[in-house]
């Protein structure tokens, strides 16, 4: 067994930030990711070494860089398999080991929110974040005629990453009616944007590339089945109501042999609830979300949460949150009292958690979403429940999340429910009334062979 | 480090790979979309791309349902699609 005065889970920019600040204040520090290159999503690195860098790339180098720099140990490939507030429980390849911490940093980030629709297991239909991962590592496009489809900015961002490639993007369908919205909340939009020239020139500079190259970008508009028998060959869209809702009537037919989907994000709180950080649920925030002090204190001491893992913010919000996380981190595990935020930290926060509130209102999941799949449509993806087997469920006196889980299987499978809980926990608090409780998270959280259990 | 590419065995039928790239992407490269049939006889390939999902899993090197997209190619690779074991 090892040691560490901090331990920072994920190498995204939250992580990134907590370790060099850590590390900085003079604590001991292991940064552990799941992946092979630190980064995470947003500053996910190329697999080859000759390919150029983009811009965004090249900043989550420098700050990998400097990191390792001020003495972080990065530890790749390493994912968490149980924790404790004491302990983490490691796996490498098929090698587990633990970690014991005075303090931690979880900042374990996010993944996507794919609504089950009709269609949406076909191969050919992908998360937007799938196409662009596979875009930024592998300068891969899974497709040649791409219809993306969902809410927020990174269907527009993988368009607009797309036009340059050897694939015709289809169209581009938001499902919030931005100018509307926009006008209807005129002073939490003029506060979002305040200060953040860069994000409007990128929104931008997407939206008129997209248009130069004569790709339909359409607001107030939703994916609605994926057609196909084997695989995707066409994609039925509808115009959707101010609650998402597909407006009958509407519907169209789009030829397309890919689907890049994306319903917002979702906050990864498995580390935190496994150690046994208080949550509520903050559907603004994307779901579940760690309870925090000002320094980012979970209500384990000595375990900070920072980053979209705490609630989706994006990669500004989780460069600042991270440095704030990883210095107070650093000064629990020394004995030391806890510094207070510099001037510069308090802006960035401030701004960025009003560009939050803005993210929010134009783009948290809406109800609409929980209409689109049918009786036969499968929502968990890895046991094959339908929305049937789910409806009948709680029909039959499921009223939580969990029961219906154990009656019907759904969210059982190996990916544990990542991908279609959310979806889950929905359907049974609008059909019960009965608010949602978080799902207990179990050890493993990823698969890990079981003669390395036996051994430790 | 070069990126010279990388030769692995898909079901015994050697495909090349870029150094670096994910068994997911290989696959991905050569125009296949699925390569796992679910309990209920559905073709699979990826969706999530970034380890979440579970949908691309294979078997590697004797390893069963392994992460094709955050595994990377390695010279020798044996890599058996087709399902659940």
């Amino acid at each position: 067994m090892t040691a560490a005065d901090v331990v920072v889970v994920g190498a995204g920019p939250a992580g990134l930030a907590a370790a060099a600040a850590a590390a900085r204040a003079g604590a001991s520090t292991v940064l552990v990711d799941a992946y092979e290159r630190p980064g995470g999503q947003y500053f996910r690195q190329p697999a080859s070494v000759t390919r150029n860098r983009s811009g965004v790339q090249e900043r989550g180098r420098h700050l990998a860089a400097r990191a390792l720099s001020v003495g972080v140990e990065f530890r790749p490939h390493t994912a968490v398999w149980d924790a404790t507030p004491t302990d983490l429980h490691l796996v490498t390849g098929g090698t587990v080991s633990t970690l014991a911490f005075r303090a931690a940093v979880v900042a374990t980030g996010a993944h996507e929110r794919v609504a089950a629709f009709p269609g949406w297991t076909l191969p050919g239909v992908y998360a937007a974040g799938a196409v662009q991962a596979l875009l930024k590592e592998h300068d891969l496009v899974p497709g040649r005629r791409v219809l993306v489809a969902g809410s927020g900015p990174l269907p527009l961002v993988v368009a607009a990453a797309l036009v340059h490639r050897p694939v015709r993007v289809a169209g581009v369908l938001e499902a919030t009616r931005l100018a509307v919205e926009t006008v209807r909340h005129p002073w939490i939009g003029a506060a979002g944007l305040w200060a953040q020239g860069a994000r409007m020139r990128e929104g931008l500079v997407g939206t008129v590339r997209l248009l130069r190259h004569r790709v339909p970008v359409r607001t107030g508009w939703g994916i609605v089945r994926a057609l196909g028998d084997s695989e995707v060959e066409a994609a039925e869209v509808a115009r959707l109501d101010p609650q998402w809702r597909p407006v009958a009537g509407s519907e169209r037919t789009v030829e397309c042999d890919t689907l890049a989907v994306h319903h917002g994000l979702v906050p990864n709180t498995d580390v935190l609830r496994l150690i046994g950080a208080d949550v509520v649920r903050r559907p603004d925030l994307g779901g579940w979300v760690p309870v925090r002090t000002p320094w980012l204190e979970t209500s384990i001491p000595g375990v900070f949460a920072a980053g979209d893992c705490a609630g989706i913010g994006g990669a500004a919000l989780s460069l600042v949150e991270g440095d704030v996380a990883g210095a107070a981190a650093a000064c629990h595990a020394l004995g030391r009292e806890p510094v207070r935020h510099t001037a510069r930290q308090r802006a960035a926060l401030a701004r960025e958690r009003r560009f939050q509130r803005l993210y929010a209102a134009l783009f948290a999941a809406r109800p609409g979403l929980t209409g689109l799949p049918r009786p036969d449509t499968v929502v968990c993806r890895c046991e094959e429940t339908t929305r049937g087997e789910i409806d009948a469920a709680i029909a039959a006196g499921a009223r939580t999340t969990a029961l219906v889980k154990s009656t019907t299987r759904c969210g059982m499978g190996p990916c544990q429910g990542r991908i279609c809980l959310p979806l889950v926990e929905q359907l049974t608090a609008t059909a019960t009334g009965v608010p949602p409780v978080p799902v207990t998270a179990r050890a493993p959280l990823v698969p890990i062979p079981f003669d390395a259990v036996r051994r430790c | 480090m070069t990126d010279a590419p990388v030769e692995i065995l898909v079901d015994g039928r050697p495909i090349r790979a870029p150094a670096g790239a994910s068994v997911a992407a290989a696959l991905l490269a050569t125009g296949r979309r699925a390569w796992r049939t679910t309990p209920s006889g559905a073709p699979r390939g990826a969706f999530c791309a970034i380890g979440v999902c579970f949908d691309c899993t294979a078997t590697v090197d004797g390893l069963p349902e392994v992460r094709t997209c955050v595994t990377t190619v390695a010279p020798g690779m044996r890599v058996s699609t087709g399902g659940d074991p």
